[in-house]
């Protein structure tokens, strides 16, 4: 069942002591890709943890895979596979028994993990370099292994922290492929949080957008986009005249020289356009439907959200708080 | 600049549109027919090889996880085997001869009175072997291994166990298997406790049995 929810979080708040890193949130992830999206500290990794059951939520409830992440973190953590973002392989180890090993500790017999273990890395493209050292491997190697670790036990979902990150052109193809047949043919679900727009939007059909600790968006990105769908036009002769014409009529207008980019408000959006540029004389030599990309609808967002790092009184959940943390000791703060 | 075709052939009997794969000249060249083939006849293009010797294939598992004990022993046994087989925990090798040495070392009394044993020379058990006569010997083999070896085992085996995944970032992946905090701890620390035991238990039972 495609809508059947796999991650749903209700009120979820995490403080590490003043410091707010979740904020109410309220999350429902459907099976299938979504990437999680969002600044430096916007609370993706706390995330992460809270719902592996790693750390405990201090406000709030929430589910994955139908358990409670309060109560039932072990049994969470035996159905998701875990791609961390950083190194998290002993370089001393040979990748097929560094696989193995991660399968022995989800409780399978020894043999039975030895046999997923080259499985796994065969599907993720490690073939015969299976046996050597892992300090020895490229970084999209080390990417791939820990990908199979993750799949080993054949998760209903794959967490995967930033699996691109650092991989050559050829690598990051090859790890896009391989989370999408994870998808497609394997049927799996996978969150991915990542930083590269592009990934994201080639593995995933829904994102959750965070931004200091509190939801920004989240849904199918075709709907996500359709909030910066935009037509494009060339104009040649009597640009600035069109321009104001479409903008008497109402439409939002950006223009670039002769390139004009024009919101969209509706179905007669282009007939609006059509009848400006027969009114002002202006050509239109060609007009197309602007595509917004992933990254662009990102931009948006955070463009309205104002694109900061955390101040103090988001760290810190009040501005009094804050004062005093930031504040001297000498003038009755608590802070350098 | 257009070639015109033979009268009795329709257009496309050329198989300009069918792939062309070369077949057909390689027949011609090298092949064991007449060289009388019909040179109107459309190649048809035969399925080639992609050149991937490997398709990727997303393969499910549909077998049951064990229960904590499993994954306690697992952790124990990765620790336990490392010391002595490849493929578990790389403990480093100077931990590993070190511990060779120290365990022959500690033998060295059984060791020594046996070959006195054998030799029939008594001279031989005085000097190091298990006697009353020789103080000497024993203040030599117990001071050493009990006051100096055993703790350099200890810091060599407990310094690296839980300070190596904290290094190379193996605790957040073992972390994320359904593993808590008590056991990953607890069954280093029997780990270590175990190879130690081996070690010091093993000898001076030997030692107390010559």
């Amino acid at each position: 069942m495609v809508d059947e929810l796999i991650i749903q979080t209700t009120n979820l708040t995490k403080s590490y002591g003043p410091h707010v890193a979740l904020d109410n949130l309220n999350l429902a992830v459907k099976k299938g890709a979504t990437g999680l999206l969002g600044p430096n500290g916007a609370g993706k990794s706390t995330f992460l943890k809270t719902i592996l059951g790693l750390i405990q939520a201090t406000e709030g409830e929430g589910t994955v895979l139908g358990h409670d992440i309060r109560t039932e973190g072990d049994a969470i953590r035996a159905r998701i596979g875990y791609m961390p973002e950083y190194d998290a392989l002993n370089p001393d180890m040979d990748a097929i028994h560094q696989v193995r090993y991660s399968g022995e500790l989800l409780g399978m017999n020894p043999t039975i993990a030895l046999a997923r273990a080259h499985e796994s890395l065969q599907y993720v493209g490690i073939g015969e370099q299976r046996y050597r050292k892992i300090g020895t491997f490229s970084t999209g190697m080390k990417q791939a292994t820990k990908l199979a670790c993750a799949l080993i036990h054949d998760p209903e979902l794959i967490i995967a922290d930033e699996p691109s990150n650092g991989l050559d052109a050829q690598a990051r193809e090859y790890m896009i492929k391989t989370l999408t047949t994870t998808v497609k043919t394997g049927q799996r679900s996978v969150l991915m949080a990542s930083h590269l727009m592009d990934d994201v939007e080639r593995v995933c059909e829904n994102i959750v957008l965070l931004h200091k600790g509190k939801l920004a968006a989240q849904g199918a990105i075709v709907d996500l986009k359709a909030i910066d769908r935009e037509i494009e036009i060339h104009v040649w002769g009597g640009a600035t005249r069109l321009a104001e014409a479409m903008e008497a009529d109402g439409l939002v207008v950006r223009r670039e020289g002769r390139v004009m980019r024009i919101g969209h408000t509706g179905e007669d959006t282009t007939t609006r356009i059509l009848r400006c540029a027969a009114q002002t004389g202006a050509q239109i030599r060609r007009m197309h439907e602007y595509e917004a990309s992933l990254e662009d609808l990102f931009l948006v967002i955070m463009e309205n959200l104002g694109y900061e790092i955390k101040t103090s009184e988001d760290l810190l959940g009040s501005p009094a708080l804050a004062r005093k943390v930031d504040a001297p000791a000498h003038m009755g703060g608590g802070g350098a | 600049m257009t070639e015109e075709l033979p009268e009795d052939l329709e257009p496309g009997e050329y198989g300009a549109e069918a792939p062309v794969t070369g077949q057909g000249r390689m027949e011609a060249a090298w092949g064991s027919s007449e060289g009388d083939e019909d040179l109107s006849d459309t190649q048809v293009a035969q399925p080639t090889s992609t050149g991937h010797v490997f398709e990727q294939v997303y393969k499910p598992w549909q077998g049951e996880l064990n229960p904590r004990w499993m994954r306690n022993w697992a952790i124990l046994r990765h620790h336990l085997l490392g010391i002595f087989k490849k493929g578990h925990r790389p403990w480093g090798m100077p931990t590993r001869l070190f511990i060779l040495v120290v365990f022959l070392a500690s033998l060295s009394d059984a060791a020594l009175t046996l070959l006195s044993g054998l030799l029939g020379e008594a001279s031989l058990h005085q000097l190091w072997g298990v006697s009353r006569d020789n103080l000497y010997g024993h203040v030599l083999g117990f001071f050493p291994r009990n006051v100096l070896y055993y703790p350099i085992i200890a810091a060599l085996l407990v310094g690296s166990v839980i300070s190596e995944d904290r290094q190379h970032g193996t605790s957040a992946l073992y972390f994320s298997r359904p593993i808590t905090r008590f056991d990953y701890v607890g069954m280093k620390f029997l780990s270590v406790a175990l190879i130690q035991s081996i070690v010091v238990l093993l000898t001076l039972t030997l030692y107390a049995l010559a």
